[in-house]
Formats: structure tokens, C-alpha cells, sequence
């Protein structure tokens, strides 16, 4: 058994080496003797204390006897000239003035913590997309494909499979071509059936992403050919979740959407950050050139051949689609693909704005902090100014008297950095107790978090020390003599007046831009969404196609659910549809027939497509606003019909209300064109981004059968407890079709702003913390300036000034550079808001409400920031200041 | 000048070496002080004061043989010196003139 390293270690490096050998050896021989007698533990516990204590005492002790005897107690650190004992003495010294005055301390301490806090804060918050996308080989040699369509305002879309296979065969940039996609999944295993998510991917991925089996083994080659034994690897979280972790898993035969799958292997750890977390099982996407061409389901992710760039892949790329956009006109109409960085895949370029504006609103925050620090330290250098000017006058070079500043804000700078980082991770919680989004579920500090933080609170003190050394330079410069001290002390107050008016500027720009934030999340808010989301409640399932091959059995199952929960007590509406309206991704068609046909490639009327039961529109909330909705009598031997929203039937048609009645043809890739007659025209519903709104047409279900599907619940009352009532009655129906995302509307659109909510969130405190640092600033540079001229008020007092005068010429001077500060705020303001302006909805990065708002309180909170010291000022007693005078 | 008075830690000290002859040292003196007054005395404490009694004359210290047990490192022997036990024979000489006459008062 050894004695604790760390302590031997400390005492060696602290103890004289003339008494080392034997006091290390007295050490272990006394960690020996107390093992022996008392027990490890003791032993180890006194080892640390007894080495700790004469590393301490034996350190002291040495510095002593530098003296020769007789002269003990001489000043030590005349004697110590080494730069380290200097900063040793600046540091004890700094300790020592820290303490001295507690309350400067702490204000100052808080308010550093609070802004390297802030920056901490969103650093981990970002640090995953700046620094460490995804955990996979070489990030930099990955060319990702996405499909992109303006028209339909897609962006970072998907490839359909055919596509895919195509560019795998012909584009020689990448060396590689791998593909993958998400869908949800039915697992049976031992019991019910379990709505998964599913990763299926082609077996190259293991290659191109450098993927590793935590157990198992990954694909091989070939697997993702059609027709091969089914296989399936689980996720780490999910194998825990799931089968607790068992290794006997592998080679376990599960059904998956109906297939019997092998399970043979568990994916390492590593991978699950972001979205990637939420795979349950990952498959092999099987390679078939059949699949529908308009279904865009896959992420296409390649290694970079050597030779070839980004440029040229893109180039390549464009010339391989132009020929595939020759050969299917319809289902490639309006898409383009483009070649992008892993970086610019994994953040669309909004969230590269939030980020930078956040990214710029901390840093303005920590700005201010420093800005304040840099006042109260000017405001003690200008107490001790004598002092000062005398050091100089001694020969101090400049260094030396600044020296002592920099270390004590060293000091506070590395108290508020740990302050900070203790704020940064109760602030982290909060977001991951908050955050529906996996991304800001995970966010964590990490080492490269401390790394930042470390950074900052090194960098902090520069920032403080900055103005006083300059000063200091100044008074130098200045000579020391009688007018030396004036100029000295006008130079400072002009440099802090300067400050505190920059600390407002940066203030008011921070009020601006997350005032402008904060509307555009309550106008995303408060948008009509077209579907009324109270008292819904709805959920996704699947009908396994071993079971529900043909299109009766599908009608039938509808028919049933629909009959049962119908029954159920506080149903007032319900329907089944083949995806939702603003919430799920969309299917569109082509339309033809209408009155604004065209020939023209990309200027076909084109819609978003739903298949619906009769009761869809009751259920959603959604008005028909003309003609009929969809009735019993629309089945399957009916006469196909339709039902356009306003939009389309105003854009397509020369008249809106003749679409009622006209016979359209509804086409997609994957389908032979279907003639359609409209019956009604209902109100249109918002897109998924809830910013737009596009045409949409509307087909009875029982005459476009679907497997999968969606059920919608109006309650009568709160739509959260019919949950449990339908889950009995989808498992009554049938144990094997899982239900998955059971939730009310108002939970989803809540857990899909809840990202919004946070970013705003974090705004909001931003700003408010640099408002109340600025106002902290004024307050004191105006109190200050009363405490100095408390003389100069006297005299006015005395001679005849009114008080309310006083007061009104002290508030007056903090609203001076209070509106030097505002006039240099706008424009910053309107420079941040402008770079902001993509990510605002429902107001203007103008809005001069706001501009005018964000003036009103930043001017309030100065006058109120002054009107303290105001009052001193009018409450100087002219004679006390007379008589010191 | 007359010897200064010794502190109360550096007599423990002194009549530790006293007791243990010529072979006393850190841990030796430490285990003595521990055992006869029950304080856990710590190894710096002596070490502090042995150093200082050596710079007023009072101890010799010589270097010994390494052993297995400290880790193949040497061991400082101390020795008390005709002054130290002068100043010990003198800081106890006025420790029972002042006792004097105290002694059932005191409980001694």
C-alpha cells in the first residue's frame, strides 16, 4: 500500500529540499507505522494532514530564514525579488484588500458571475454545433445532400430513394454514398406491440460515418440489398431501456412492421447526441430502384473522393439531377439538391442567427460587467491617487502600480468565474427540465465549457484593468505636481462617464433585439393556425401490412376504431386521417383541370394533400366555408370527390366560388392521376412552420386507403383524460397496432415552441441582466460624482440654490450620458436587428413601438438610477461642507 | 545575555531528545510527544522546531542510513548539546520556582 500520491507530491514541492529526503521518509515510515495499527484509511487521512501541514509550515518557516538572525520580522517581501514572489505578494495582497471591504466583493463577484455565467450559459448551449457536431470520422470530408424546393419554401429536404441509388451509381465526387432515413416502426417482441423509431440506413453508413458495435456486429456489405434476411441492430439507450442492458439479446428474433427480424447487434453510445438520441433500432434500407420517386425520405451523406470540393461535388451533382429531371419531369419539378458541410446539415441558418445574436447579446452583457468593474476599480484608484502619484514619483514603472489591479480583478474574475459556472449549470437545468427537443435536453458542460470559462474569467481582468492602466499612463505622463492631480482625476471621470454611456448603449441594443424576439414568439403564438387546438387529442398508428394487406381490411379497422371511440364517454368529434394538417409533414400533388393549368415545369398548381374521414373537419375545428363536407356516402363506390381550402380554390380557379362542382385531376409520382370532383371549399390551415400557408385539397379516406394514419378526439372536456380511454380501445381492437405520440394538440404545439421559448427566455434575462448592470453603472458613476462635488453642492446651497435645483442638475448629468448612450444604442440596435430580421415574425426589425419602448425604459431607469444620489445631493448640509471647506 | 526562555513545545521537544540519546528523530520525538501527552503532534510542528533549536545551538543533527521501510531515504538524527540541556535545565528551574508554594493550591 502506498501513501496518498497528491500529498506526497504537495509536501515534496513545498519542503525546503535541504529537509525533503528525511521529511518524506518520516512520512511513509509514520503512513506505515498508523496502516499497521489503525487501518488504511487513518493512515491515508493523517498522511494527507501531516503532509499538508508541514509542507505549510516548513514553506513559511524557509521564507524566514532568508533574514540573518537578529533581523527577523524585517519586511519580507523587500527581500523576495523574484517576479513570482511579486505576484505572490500582489495576490495575498489582492486576498487581503478582497477582504477588507466584503461589500465591493461580493457586488463585484456577482456581477462577474452573472455575466461569465451568461456567456457559459450559451456557449455549452452551442458548443455542440460549433465544436462537435456528431461524433463521427472525419466530419470535414462529409458532403451531405439536401434537396431543396423555394417554390414550397423546403429547405434541407430529403432525397427519395430512387434519386439516391442514382447518384450512388454515377457521382464520382464522393468515394462513398451512404443514405439514411427515420420512420416510426411497430416492435412486437415478447408482449404488445411497441411504436419505435427506426433508422434505416444503408449498410455503407458503418463506413462513412465510422460507426462501431457496442455488442455485436454492425451491417455487412450487402445487407441492404432487397430480399435479405432481415436484421436489426438496437440502439445503446435502447437495448438499456428495453432489455436492461442483456447481451443475450443477440441473436433474439423480434417482429418489425411484420417482418421477423434478427437482432444482431447494440450500437455504440457515442453516436446518441441530438437527434440521433431519439433511434430506437437501426435497419437496413433495403436498395430498391422501385420505390416511389416523390417519397422524400432520405438523408444522403457521402465522403469527399480526394480531389474533389464541395464546389465541385455541387457542380457534379447539378449535371447528374438535370438529367434525372429529364427522365421524371413530375416527381423532380421544382427541387434542387446542393451539396453542404456537415456544419451548415446539422444548423439551418436561423439557428445560426439565434445563435450569433445570443452569442453577441452575452458578450455585450459581459462587456458591461467588465465596464462596471473597470468603474469601481478607477473610483479606488482615483481615492488612492495620492498614493499613486507618489509611487510614480518614486520611480514605480507603470506595470508595478497597475500590477496589483490586475491581480485583484484576477481575483474576482476567477471567484465570479466559478460563481459563474455554478449559475451556468442551474440555468442548464432549467433549460433540459424545460426542453422537449432532444438538442436541449443534452446540452451539458463539458470540458470544452470549462475550457471557455476559463478563457473568460482569464480574459476578464484584462478587460478591467484596462482603463486604470491607462489612466494611470496618463498621470504619469502628466508629471506630479498640483495640476498633475487634476488633469489625472478629469481624464478618469471623462473615461467613466465614457463607460457608463457605452454600458447604456450596449443595454438599450440588448432591450431592442429581445423585445423584437419576445413579439415575434407571441405573434407565433397567437397565430391562427386554422384548426382549433383546444380539447384535441391525437395519436399516430400503423396497420401491420401482413395483417391489413388489402384495402378493406384498412376501411374496416377505421370503421371500428372510429365506432368505438365514438362510444366513448366525452367524445364529441372524431375522425382518422392520413396525417394532420400544420403538425405532420406534408404530401402534395400536382393538380390539373383547373383554370390556371400549365404546361410550364414549376408552374403546375400543386397543393397539400390529405385523405380524411367524414367527421375530420368537426374533430380539427376546421370551417366549410361552401358546398358540403365529406359524407358517409364518399366510400369506396361512391364518386370521388374533394375538398379545396380558400387558397386553392382562389388561386386556381377564375373564380373562386366556381370550384364547387368542377372536376379536377389529382397526380404524384407514386400515383396514376385520379379525377376528382370538388364538393366543398373549407378554411385553410397553416403550414408545419406555422409562418405560411399553402393550397390544400382534402379526399375522402375510404376512397384513398392509407396504413398509416392518425386518430383525432374532440373532447367535451379535457382531451387528457380520453387518453387512457383510447388506448384500451386501440388494444381492445387489436393488441399488435401500437399507438404512438398520444398527446393533446396544446402539449404539441407547446413542446414545439418550447425551443422558441427557451431561446426567448434567454434573451428576456439577457437583456434584463445588462439593463440592471447598466443602471448599477450609472448609479454609481452619478454617486460618486455627488459624493466629489459634495463640496461644490454645498457652496451653491449656500449660496441660495434651491434644493430642487441640486437634484435637477445631478439627474440632469446622468441623463446627459444617458442619451450619448441612447444615440449610440440605436444604431447598434438597428445593425443587430437588421441581422435578426429572418427569424422575426409579425413584427419588423423597425418596429418603432419597440425602438421607442426600449428608449422609454432605458431614460426611466436612469432617471431613476440618478434620483437616489439626486437626493443626497439636495439633502448636503451647505453647513458642514462650509465649515470643512 | 541570559538564554531566552523556552516556548512550551520546544521543552516537549528538547526532553524528547533528552530521553531518546543519540538515534531520536522526527517520527521518534512525534511518537513520544504523542504518547506521553496524548497530542497529535504533526510531523512539521517538530520538524519547525528542531530546525530552530539547531539555529540557536541548542541540538546537533547528523545524517543517518537509509532504510527499506522510508523508502530507501535517510533518516536526521538529533542530539541534544550541553546548551540545550543548560536552557532545558533552566526553563524547568524557573517552571518549579514559580510552582513553589503552589502545589497544593494547584493540585500538583
Amino acid at each position: 500500500m502506498q501513501p496518498p500520491r497528491l500529498a506526497r507530491w504537495l509536501a515534496s514541492v513545498c519542503v525546503p529540499p535541504q529537509e525533503r529526503e528525511f521529511l518524506l521518509g518520516d512520512l511513509d515510515e509514520q503512513f506505515a507505522a498508523t496502516a499497521v495499527a489503525a487501518g488504511p484509511s487513518r493512515a491515508r487521512r493523517r498522511y494527507w494532514r501531516q503532509a499538508l501541514g508541514a509542507a505549510w509550515r516548513l514553506r513559511v518557516r524557509r521564507r524566514g530564514r532568508r533574514f540573518p538572525a537578529g533581523s527577523s520580522g524585517g519586511p519580507r517581501s523587500v527581500a523576495r525579488s523574484a517576479p513570482m514572489a511579486n505576484l505572490l505578494h500582489d495576490v495575498r495582497l489582492g486576498v487581503r484588500t478582497a477582504l477588507r471591504s466584503p461589500g465591493y466583493t461580493m457586488v463585484s463577484v456577482a456581477t462577474l458571475a452573472l455575466a461569465i455565467g451568461a456567456n457559459t450559459l450559451l456557449f455549452s448551449i452551442a458548443s455542440p454545433l460549433l465544436i462537435r457536431p456528431l461524433p463521427i470520422e472525419n466530419p470535414d470530408r462529409l458532403g451531405w445532400i439536401e434537396m431543396n424546393h423555394r417554390e414550397r419554401n423546403i429547405t434541407r429536404g430529403e432525397a427519395s430513394l430512387p434519386e439516391y441509388l442514382e447518384w450512388r451509381g454515377e457521382l464520382s465526387s464522393f468515394s462513398a454514398l451512404a443514405a439514411w432515413s427515420r420512420r416510426p416502426a411497430t416492435l412486437v417482441g415478447d408482449g404488445d406491440a411497441e411504436a419505435i423509431v427506426a433508422s434505416r440506413v444503408t449498410t455503407n453508413l458503418v463506413q462513412v460515418w465510422g460507426l462501431e458495435p457496442h455488442l455485436g456486429r454492425l451491417f455487412q456489405p450487402g445487407e441492404d440489398e432487397p430480399g435479405r434476411e432481415p436484421v436489426a441492430v438496437l440502439s445503446y439507450r435502447y437495448w438499456r431501456e428495453a432489455y436492461h442492458g442483456d447481451p443475450g439479446v443477440l441473436g433474439r428474433i423480434v417482429l418489425i412492421d411484420s417482418l421477423s427480424t434478427t437482432v444482431v447487434g447494440v450500437m455504440e453510445p457515442e453516436i446518441e447526441i441530438g437527434s440521433v438520441s431519439e433511434i430506437d433500432v437501426w435497419l437496413p434500407q433495403p436498395r430498391d430502384p422501385s420505390a416511389p420517386r416523390d417519397l422524400r425520405t432520405v438523408t444522403t451523406i457521402g465522403i469527399l473522393a480526394s480531389g474533389s470540393t464541395l464546389e465541385s461535388a455541387n457542380a457534379e451533382l447539378a449535371s447528374v439531377f438535370a438529367n434525372q429531371r429529364r427522365e421524371h419531369p413530375e416527381a423532380t419539378q421544382g427541387w434542387s439538391p446542393r451539396v453542404v458541410s456537415t456544419t451548415a446539415a446539422l444548423a439551418s441558418e436561423d439557428s445560426w442567427i439565434v445563435l450569433a445574436l445570443l452569442g453577441v447579446v452575452v458578450f455585450f452583457v459581459l462587456l458591461i460587467a467588465c465596464a462596471n468593474l473597470t468603474n469601481l476599480t478607477l473610483a479606488r484608484l482615483l481615492a488612492r491617487r495620492r498614493d499613486v502619484m507618489v509611487r510614480v514619483a518614486m520611480g514605480a514603472s507603470r506595470w508595478r502600480v497597475v500590477r496589483p489591479l490586475l491581480v485583484e480583478a484576477g481575483l474576482l474574475s476567477v471567484a465570479g468565474g466559478l460563481a459563474g459556472l455554478g449559475l451556468a449549470y442551474g440555468g442548464l437545468r432549467v433549460v433540459n427540465a424545460v426542453a422537449y427537443e432532444s438538442y436541449f435536453r443534452q446540452v451539458s458542460i463539458d470540458g470544452y465549457v470549462l475550457a471557455f470559462t476559463a478563457l473568460l474569467a482569464g480574459l476578464t481582468p484584462l478587460l478591467i484593468a484596462l482603463g486604470p492602466a491607462l489612466w494611470t499612463g496618463r498621470s504619469i505622463a502628466a508629471g506630479v505636481g498640483p495640476g498633475a492631480r487634476v488633469t489625472g482625476l478629469r481624464g478618469a471621470r471623462r473615461g467613466r462617464n465614457v463607460l457608463v454611456g457605452a454600458q447604456v448603449a450596449l443595454a438599450l441594443a440588448l432591450l431592442v433585439v429581445s423585445a423584437l424576439a419576445v413579439q415575434s414568439m407571441y405573434f407565433l403564438q397567437q397565430t391562427d393556425l386554422g384548426l382549433d387546438p383546444a380539447r384535441m387529442l391525437i395519436w399516430n398508428f400503423e396497420l401491420p401490412a401482413d395483417r391489413y394487406g388489402d384495402q378493406d381490411r384498412q376501411a374496416q379497422y377505421v370503421r371500428a376504431l372510429l365506432a368505438e371511440l365514438r362510444a366513448m364517454p366525452g367524445t364529441d368529434a372524431v375522425a382518422v386521417a392520413s396525417h394532420l394538417p400544420v403538425l405532420e409533414s406534408q404530401v402534395v400533388r400536382t393538380l390539373a383541370g383547373t383554370d390556371r393549368d400549365s404546361a410550364v415545369e414549376g408552374e403546375q398548381p400543386w397543393a397539400q394533400w390529405y385523405a380524411v374521414t367524414p367527421g375530420f373537419f368537426e374533430a380539427a375545428g376546421i370551417d366549410v366555408l361552401a358546398g358540403r363536407r365529406f359524407e358517409d356516402r364518399d366510400d369506396d363506390v361512391g364518386q370521388a370527390v374533394a375538398l379545396v381550402s380558400r387558397m386553392a380554390a382562389e388561386r386556381y380557379f377564375d373564380n373562386a366560388g366556381d370550384a364547387v362542382g368542377r372536376t379536377i385531376a389529382l397526380r404524384g409520382a407514386d400515383l396514376a392521376e385520379r379525377r376528382v370532383t370538388i364538393v366543398g371549399v373549407v378554411s385553410e390551415t397553416r403550414d408545419t412552420s406555422v409562418t405560411s400557408t399553402h393550397p390544400q385539397v382534402y379526399v375522402p379516406l375510404d376512397q384513398w386507403p392509407e396504413p398509416t394514419l392518425t386518430a383525432v378526439v374532440r373532447a367535451t372536456g379535457d382531451p387528457q383524460d380520453l387518453a387512457p380511454g383510447a388506448r384500451a380501445v386501440m388494444r381492445a381492437l387489436d393488441p399488435l397496432v401500437a399507438v404512438r405520440n398520444l398527446k393533446t394538440l396544446p402539449q404539441v404545439i407547446h413542446e414545439a415552441l418550447s425551443s422558441t421559448a427557451i431561446l426567448n427566455g434567454l434573451f428576456v434575462s439577457f437583456a434584463a441582466l445588462a439593463l440592471a448592470l447598466a443602471a448599477a453603472g450609472l448609479f454609481g458613476v452619478i454617486s460618486y460624482s455627488v459624493g466629489q462635488r459634495a463640496g461644490e453642492i454645498g457652496v451653491r446651497l449656500a449660496l441660495g440654490a434651491s434644493p430642487g435645483g441640486i437634484g435637477r442638475m445631478v439627474v440632469f448629468e446622468g441623463l446627459r450620458i444617458t442619451a450619448a448612450g441612447v444615440a449610440i444604442g440605436l444604431v447598434l440596435a438597428a445593425l443587430l436587428a437588421r441581422t435578426g430580421a429572418s427569424i422575426m415574425y409579425g413584427v419588423t426589425p423597425t418596429d418603432l413601438p419597440t425602438f421607442a419602448g426600449a428608449i422609454g425604459v432605458v431614460v426611466a431607469v436612469a432617471v431613476v438610477a440618478s434620483w437616489t444620489p439626486a437626493l443626497r445631493a439636495m439633502r448636503v448640509d451647505p453647513a458642514r461642507t462650509l465649515r470643512a471647506e | 545575555m541570559p538564554d531566552a526562555i523556552l516556548g512550551e513545545f520546544e521543552q516537549l521537544v528538547l526532553l524528547a531528545l533528552a530521553r531518546q540519546g543519540a538515534d531520536a528523530y522526527g517520527v521518534s520525538v512525534c511518537q513520544d510527544i504523542t504518547d506521553r501527552t496524548g497530542r497529535d503532534v504533526s510531523l512539521g510542528a517538530v520538524y519547525k522546531t528542531l530546525e530552530r533549536l539547531e539555529d540557536k545551538g541548542l541540538v546537533q543533527s547528523r545524517i543517518g542510513e537509509p532504510t527499506a521501510e522510508r523508502g530507501g531515504r535517510r533518516k536526521k538524527h538529533y542530539q541534544l548539546m550541553a546548551a540545550g540541556q543548560r536552557a532545558l535545565r533552566q526553563s524547568i528551574g524557573a517552571l518549579r520556582s514559580m510552582t513553589r508554594g503552589l502545589e497544593s493550591e494547584l493540585e500538583l
